[in-house]
């Protein structure tokens, strides 16, 4: 049994039980002789009883006050589901429309849309974990992977606020790489970018993330928000001379993502409408059987004790009644 | 009181506690957002921990936040933020203290000056975007913690400071908007700042050469105290400017002057509970109903009477009236 108080100082108290034993509940009443009580076994068990009866009620409230209550409890379930780390881009970009405007009342900011969508995702995946990390030109570490979903959608909530510099996707990633550092291995990995740009990766940042990859075997979807007119994933380049990273980073960004080792699906999406189908298809893959911890909230005792020390003290008063006047 | 009656009354009181259910109650609980200055100046270690050995600003100041958030009433809600530069980066938007407590100390204990995406550090134009920021739908309920130590590199120029009065047009109820409390971290005394390289290893302090110690942005507002003024081509005169501004100190008489030109309260963090007392101050309480349970009032009140028909020093025989 787990049990626990939540007042455990209140049990100083417990050693009010023994007053039943002390003192008696009763008059004393004057008797000429003793021989005319006779001490028959009826009469100490009824007595022995009585006190018992006394020191449960007693103590029952006791316990009650000090707040007795079975511990929260983890019990382990397989279901399905997934570990998924959101990787934000919080640049500046982020905060324009679809159509690379600043938003109005038709038209939504990619963040916004993103963080609305990414937002019933969450509410859908009632065992999943989740973790939120964000990148402009840095990383920055945003939640934990955690089941509490207000948590969660309150760090989702943070894309609704102005970004920031530019894009680094490299330092964001390892970021949310690093989330599956110190985490059981079960259920699917996940990695979801949302991003509206790419950026070169250096060599140093090429190899750490690939090995990271590697090691954590966390597969990865990127959902591209593309600007209208911007260049895209699958843009092919007009020239020679423009076929490299400086130029087309997004291009070179996916070719980098297909040569890992671990599954990598890439979304471009350039509606709201295509962002809710990418993210459709995420929930229908990402869905591996996952041992999780499901919490059973912690159990107050406390009206068992009171109902324990009610009995009794009817009991008591049940006696009590019968008691013959002087 | 006769003992019989005693005995019903308390079966009553233990009747009443098992079957009252929550009352509502009033209760004071908080809302707040802490928006942690990250620039350099705040890796000064002039702090102290409890085993003597000295601690960063950053690190004084994240401890001061636990601390903090462990002391609010359960239902209080507190977000996260790191400010650099002119801006502030919401991390978070306010969860509740006690739920989610897990959340919040794995958040504040990962924040680093590491993530500061540019390293400028202008704390007026800072503080003027985190209170736009702070008037978002999502964030309206909450007051700014704003956590600072003044030290603004490169030093600004005063003349192109942002207009706080113009916030205020902002709030619907202009009189009764109190945006927060700024929190002064750091000591009175100059310290040496450390200086990283891009892995995040110290490679010794900042020196008098490498930060520029007096402003050179725009114009300024009296050309008659620059040594040397030209109006076009050393508008900020020409001579070397040394000083001390590669060292910091927290800037308390500018951090109060922002306080007051936001309308905010200013407090000084010399012991993590100082804040804490700072923060629950009535200014910043709201008042929500929150489902209560009083049954343990009844059960004591039950304990009491029972106690009282056992208490021994009750009279060994029964006192007979005389008639």
């Amino acid at each position: 049994m787990n049990l626990a108080f939540s007042q455990p100082w209140l049990l100083l108290l417990l050693p009010l039980c023994l007053l039943p034993y002390f003192s008696s509940l009763f008059e004393r009443q004057a008797t000429p002789t003793i021989a005319l009580i006779t001490a028959d076994t009826v009469t100490i068990w009824l007595n022995r009883l009585i006190h018992l009866f006394a020191a449960m009620a007693i103590g029952s409230i006791i316990l009650g006050l000090a707040g007795i209550h079975l511990l929260e409890q983890t019990v382990t379930r397989t279901g399905s589901g997934a570990h998924i780390v959101f990787v934000l881009d919080r640049s500046a970009s982020m905060n324009e429309t679809f159509g690379g405007e600043t938003p109005d009342e038709d038209e939504q900011s990619k963040a916004k849309a993103a963080r609305r969508i990414l937002s019933n995702f969450v509410t859908n995946r009632p065992h999943d974990l989740f973790g939120v990390a964000g990148f402009s030109t840095q990383p920055f570490y945003i939640s934990p992977l955690t089941e509490h979903k207000t948590a969660i959608q309150a760090a989702i909530n943070s894309m609704e606020t102005p970004g920031l510099a530019f894009t680094n996707v490299a330092k964001g990633l390892g970021m949310g790489l690093s989330y599956f550092k110190a985490q059981p291995h079960t259920g699917s990995r996940v990695i979801v970018l949302v991003s509206d740009g790419a950026a070169t990766l250096d060599h140093r940042a090429q190899k750490t993330l690939r090995e990271w990859f590697e090691r954590y075997r966390v597969s990865l979807y990127w959902f591209f928000l593309r600007t209208e007119n911007g260049q895209g994933i699958y843009s092919e380049p007009e020239s020679n001379r423009d076929d490299n990273p400086r130029v087309m980073p997004e291009r070179y960004l996916h070719k980098f993502f297909n040569s890992l080792s671990v599954p990598y699906h890439a979304y471009e999406v350039d509606t709201p409408e295509s962002l809710q189908a990418a993210i459709h298809e995420l929930d229908e893959l990402e869905s591996l059987p996952l041992v999780y911890q499901e919490k059973i909230p912690r159990q107050p005792l406390a009206p068992v004790f009171y109902f324990i020390a009610l009995l009794c003290t009817l009991l008591l008063v049940a006696v009590k009644s019968l008691e013959k006047k002087a | 009181m006769t003992r019989l009656t005693c005995l019903i009354s308390a079966a009553i009181l233990l009747l009443i506690s098992l079957l009252l259910p929550l009352i509502p109650f009033p209760v004071k609980t908080y809302d707040f957002v802490y928006m942690l200055d990250i620039t350099r100046s705040m890796n000064v270690q002039d702090y102290t921990d409890s085993d003597g050995g000295s601690i960063s600003r950053l690190d004084k100041a994240k401890q001061a936040m636990l601390t903090s958030a462990r002391s609010l009433p359960c239902g209080s809600r507190i977000g996260l933020g790191v400010f650099t530069e002119r801006m502030p980066a919401l991390l978070f938007s306010p969860i509740e203290v006690c739920k989610d407590y897990a959340i919040i100390e794995a958040s504040i204990n990962q924040l680093d000056w590491r993530m500061a995406w540019v390293a400028d550090s202008n704390i007026t134009q800072g503080l003027y975007n985190t209170l736009e920021l702070m008037s978002y739908d999502l964030l309206a309920q909450s007051k700014l913690v704003f956590f600072s130590d003044g030290h603004e590199a490169p030093p600004i120029n005063p003349r192109y400071a942002p207009d706080y009065s113009y916030l205020e047009l902002l709030q619907d109820q202009a009189d009764s908007w109190r945006a927060g409390l700024i929190v002064g971290v750091g000591q009175s005394n100059l310290s040496k700042i450390p200086k990283y390289d891009e892995d995040g290893t110290q490679i010794g302090f900042y020196q008098a050469e490498d930060v520029p110690h007096a402003t050179r942005f725009g114009l300024p507002s009296d050309p008659t105290k620059i040594e040397g003024y030209i109006p076009r081509n050393g508008p900020w005169g020409t001579e070397k400017v040394v000083g001390t501004e590669h060292l910091s100190s927290i800037r308390e008489d500018y951090l109060k002057q922002l306080a007051e030109q936001a309308k905010m309260h200013y407090q000084h963090l010399d012991i993590s509970a100082s804040l804490t007392e700072a923060l629950q101050q009535p200014d910043f309480a709201q008042r929500k109903v929150q489902p209560t349970a009083i049954n343990p009032l009844f059960a004591s009140l039950a304990l009491l009477l029972l106690v009282y028909c056992y208490h021994p020093f009750r009279h060994k025989w029964p006192e007979f009236s005389v008639k």
